[in-house]
């Protein structure tokens, strides 16, 4: 028996020695601006996958984490942001975080040890945060060592979005009682919380430094409840909830809930995909780009400098999703495959 | 005597002669009938007992996969096992324990892994249309096993200890006996591992031959058979099962989060009736079954150094009643037709205490069905059957399902069989919160198949071979998809086309002290998305190979037996993509060996060793993405036998 196990470890370790491991990964190298599309993948399968897309040429690569690095992005990528001229790439559901190289997408360094990171935020004092589903808490991660130095504990679990104004970090959370949080990212703690309406879902703050919150309102069968979707308008220095523009149906599920790079357009993704300026006072009728019937989009993202407007498309999610891409005034200007359920961009500057 | 009267003397005689030989099991000379009139122009496989002893201490997982044309997606190790028949779903394979229905209503499908061979005498396969013989929903086919009686026996027992790699212990027991009235038999399985073993974990950065964990699991069970001649023709039978399985569910390898705990504990338990009754030219079976099912799964993850977080902790129970009656009346040798009626009523109790949600819901569902089988000439039979379900008072149309068979010329026949098939959705796909849709239409399933066999015996040296054509046609396929709230909700989307051709072959020479059985089987699956409007469209179905085939080989000589299986499995897709991708599972093959003695101490007592190597060549595959599978392992047998 022992003799068994001795000579199958041998022999994994000969083939493991073998192997061109990490190092026979493909050489990239996009130094100029460039779109990330984060693929989630299927839940339980481990298929996320990394996009790459250049806006200049139009050139797509896919897979670009596989080939890169020579193993798999892992499962369920969710979100993903450069901080400090890295890359950092969250994977959900095999609770790691990792830092590539946004230039060569190599692999650098990973967070792990997470238990079910959603988002990604750079203080701006040498200290990330890091959101996840489940924990009532946010992780704080040191940016040079990439390890766990503490958390911040909230009233709520589920926290998700973040956005950073001023110092604060503020970060809505989407378990019951929903609420937005504002921390003090110069001592890690909890300032204010403030009620907003059921399930928010995404987070952005406006030229103006006024907050916007979109809540989708659960689904009927929901432990939670359903109420109608709601986008709120926060005031930053009072926190207090200002406007409430609330959606017409009680079907309506709104979700993703993005901003220009002038940050006085809102945009989100309700089966069509909306655009509204912040001062409408009404939520849009008309949308700015229709889905086909029986169809509905998934992911949304606006360019900062551009304000093209990128748009998923997860056809039957479990084929390769596509991505559109839309100039500010709402023509199409491209259009390409990615992978499986493309989510979430992050937007590199040069 | 007709030619196809032999045809079936020499294919059950091989059978039988394997039987013997090789395996010792099977002592006792079986009087091989011809083939029932209502067997004619179907499509029935039957898994030899040579192939059951072979796998004998593992699962309907291991023996489908090696034996039958049948692919099985495994999690591995002890761990949940799903089958996909004719480039079928899951839950298109209907199973029968005993003539009951094992399909758990919930889910609409089986987990092979919790069937150990060791419950099981005999198996049979029906394929495609030759399925809604014993009733309907099984688009792709059949698994029909059950246990059988020998009246013969007075006393006979066997109890088997096995040790294997990591941490591999089972035991095994049997013991039976009786009268030409009255036969008991009693059946036990203790199975458990720790599942440990080593494997290269190219998921995760840095690449690290690393321990697998949280796999290990313990299952044990028993059944019982309960055998009682009445005389005057009438039999009467009481079957119980009842399985306990307590298993931990490992991360996939690119998991490196806190900690996370999946469990997962089964209960089956199942019991079957019947009453056989032969009277002039009347045969009436009659089945009753109580069964119940409970599965506890348990989800968290760790939040922090103290905490966690309980996902899901649910529970589901499941209780079925079951009534079958078939009444056949054959007035002729040449004719029977056959009258099979069922009525089940399932309930389904689903709760998540920490979710707080579930559904509780109950299902009637009945059928009936007609049939006539007639042997028209020497060389030419076939049947005609019409079938009607009603399921939660909603009326199913006409299933009808025709056959024919040819033969046999000089060892050849030719069968034939077209049907129309109905699967009924489970109760999660109506009921599941959020996502499940009362409002779901069954499956659709237009079926046809032409095989051709060949059977050939001379001398010492027997060989039987067939291929078989099918065509499927499957609509209104239950594909689970995303809603505007982003929970996933049950919808009939699909239109697929499976075709295939299958192929076994058989051949047993026996030559001085030495028999030999050399075997195998090949299928080639093309299942593919026919929803023209789809982006889908003339892709290969994901988990689905084109190829999978082994080969077999058994050799005896003087108690020393040598049993050699090597199967092999295409490419299978992961994602519905033309192109191969990253996320391509690449085919791969398997060995596996047992090596044997087996002594006869008396007449009646036998001792039995073997050592048996699976994955010979440490092959590194894997079963489904990212799911790590043991490499080469060790299992060393014991068994003591008395008849």
């Amino acid at each position: 028996m022992k003799k068994s196990v001795i000579y199958i470890l041998l022999a994994l370790l000969v083939s493991a020695c073998g192997d061109d491991l990490m190092t026979g990964g493909r050489q990239y190298y996009y130094p100029e601006s460039g779109v990330f599309v984060c693929n989630e993948g299927n839940f339980m399968y481990g298929n996320a996958a990394l996009t790459y897309y250049d806006p200049s040429s139009k050139e797509v690569e896919n897979q670009i984490f596989y080939n890169a690095n020579n193993f798999p992005l892992g499962d369920v990528c969710q979100s993903m942001e450069i901080i400090n001229g890295r890359g950092y790439v969250v994977v959900n559901n095999s609770g790691v975080v990792y830092v590539i190289d946004p230039i060569t997408f190599k692999y650098l360094g990973k967070i792990s040890g997470l238990t079910s990171p959603r988002f990604i935020m750079g203080t701006g004092s040498g200290k990330l945060y890091v959101t996840e589903y489940y924990s009532p808490s946010i992780k704080v991660v040191d940016e040079a060592t990439l390890s766990l130095i503490g958390e911040i504990s909230l009233p709520v679990q589920d926290a998700g979005a973040m956005v950073r104004v001023d110092g604060y970090v503020y970060v809505c959370a989407s378990a019951s009682p929903c609420v937005v949080c504002k921390i003090d990212a110069s001592n890690d703690k909890l300032v204010a919380s403030t009620p907003v309406t059921l399930s928010p879902n995404s987070i952005v703050v406006d030229k103006n430094k006024k907050l916007w919150v979109l809540s989708d309102g659960g689904y009927y069968g929901s432990p939670l409840g359903q109420e109608v979707a709601a986008i709120s308008r926060i005031n930053l220095s009072t926190m207090q909830v200002e406007k409430v523009l609330t959606f017409p149906s009680i079907n309506d599920s709104p979700y993703n809930l993005r901003i220009n790079g002038a940050g006085d357009k809102l945009y989100y993704v309700s089966y069509n995909v909306y655009a509204m300026g912040i001062d409408d006072g009404v939520l849009p009728v008309t949308p700015f780009v229709a889905a086909d019937a029986g169809q509905m989009y998934y992911g949304i993202g606006v360019e900062p400098s551009s304000g093209d407007v990128y748009i998923t498309d997860a056809v039957d999610y479990m084929q390769k999703g596509k991505v559109l891409r839309y100039s500010k005034s709402g023509e199409k200007i491209d259009s390409f495959t990615a992978d499986i359920i493309p989510g979430a961009f992050c937007f590199k500057k040069k | 005597m007709s030619k196809s009267f032999w045809f079936f003397i020499s294919l059950f005689a091989s059978v039988q002669l394997m039987g013997q030989i090789t395996g010792g099991e099977l002592q006792e000379v079986v009087i091989v009938g011809q083939k029932p009139v209502k067997q004619m122009a179907t499509t029935i496989t039957h898994i030899d007992s040579m192939m059951m002893k072979e796998t004998s201490s593992e699962t309907f997982a291991e023996l489908l996969s090696k034996h039958s044309t049948i692919y099985v997606k495994t999690y591995g190790g002890g761990s949940t096992a799903t089958v996909s028949f004719r480039g079928t779903a899951a839950s298109h394979t209907q199973v029968e324990w005993n003539g009951i229905n094992v399909n758990n209503p919930m889910l609409g499908q089986v987990d092979f892994s919790l069937i150990p061979v060791w419950f099981v005498d005999k198996t049979s396969v029906y394929s495609g249309g030759s399925s809604l013989q014993e009733g309907s929903g099984a688009l792709g086919g059949t698994v029909s096993m059950g246990s059988s009686v020998d009246w013969s026996k007075k006393f006979y027992g066997a109890v088997m200890q096995n040790i294997g790699s990591f941490g591999l212990h089972q035991t095994f027991l049997d013991v039976g006996g009786g009268s030409r009235k009255w036969q008991m038999r009693f059946r036990y399985m203790y199975d458990e591992a720790e599942n440990d073993f080593e494997y290269l974990n190219r998921a995760i950065p840095p690449f690290e031959v690393v321990r697998q964990e949280n796999a290990d699991y313990k299952k044990h069970g028993g059944v019982i058979d309960v055998n009682y001649n009445a005389g005057r023709g009438n039999f009467l039978s009481l079957n119980l099962w009842a399985v306990h399985a307590d298993r931990n569910l490992p991360t996939i390898m690119s998991y490196q989060g806190a900690g996370r705990t999946e469990t997962q504990e089964d209960t089956d338990f199942r019991s079957v009736f019947k009453w056989n009754k032969y009277w002039g030219k009347f045969r009436s079976e009659l089945t009753a079954s109580f069964s119940a099912t409970r599965m506890d799964y348990f989800l968290s993850n760790v939040t922090g150094l103290t905490s966690s977080y309980v996902n899901n902790d649910s529970r589901s129970e499941v209780k079925s009643l079951q009534g079958k009656y078939s009444l056949e009346y054959s007035p002729s040798e040449r004719t029977t037709y056959r009258l099979l009626g069922n009525v089940a009523y399932h309930k389904v109790d689903v709760y998540d205490r920490k979710q707080s949600s579930g559904y509780a819901h109950d299902r009637v569902e009945a059928g009936l069905s007609l049939s006539a089988h007639r042997k028209f000439t020497d060389w030419f039979s076939g049947f005609a059957l019409l079938r009607e379900d009603v399921c939660e008072e909603r009326w199913t149309p006409l299933m009808p399902s025709l056959g024919v068979e040819f033969g046999s010329f000089a060892g050849f026949s030719v069968k034939a069989n077209v049907a129309r098939n109905y699967h009924q959705p489970s109760l999660n796909d109506m009921y599941w919160s959020p996502g499940g849709n009362p409002d779901l239409r069954p499956e659709k399933g237009y079926t046809g198949d032409v095989s051709l066999a060949y059977d050939r015996r001379v001398g010492a040296f027997s060989f039987n071979a067939n291929v078989t054509g099918y065509v499927s046609d499957i609509e209104d396929w239950i594909m689970w998809r995303p809603s505007e709230f982003r929970y996933w909700t049950a919808e009939n989307v699909r239109t697929v086309l499976s075709r295939g051709v299958e192929l076994t072959a058989s051949s047993t020479l026996s030559y001085g002290g030495v028999k030999a059985t050399v075997g195998g089987n090949y299928a080639y699956t093309r299942t593919t998305n026919e929803d023209s409007t789809s982006e889908g469209y003339g892709r290969q179905l994901i988990y689905i190979p084109e190829h999978k085939g082994s080969i077999k080989a058994d050799v005896d000589y003087r108690g020393f037996y040598l049993y050699y299986v090597w199967s092999a499995v295409s490419e299978r897709y992961t994602t519905e993509s033309t192109e191969a991708t990253r996320h391509t599972l690449r085919g791969y093959d398997l060995h596996d060996v047992t090596l044997g003695k087996k002594w006869n101490v008396s007449k009646v007592c036998a001792i039995d060793t073997s050592i048996k190597i699976n994955n010979v060549g440490d092959r590194k595959y894997q079963s489904i993405l990212w799911r790590a599978m043991p490499g080469r392992n060790y299992m060393f047998s014991l068994k003591f036998s008395y008849k």
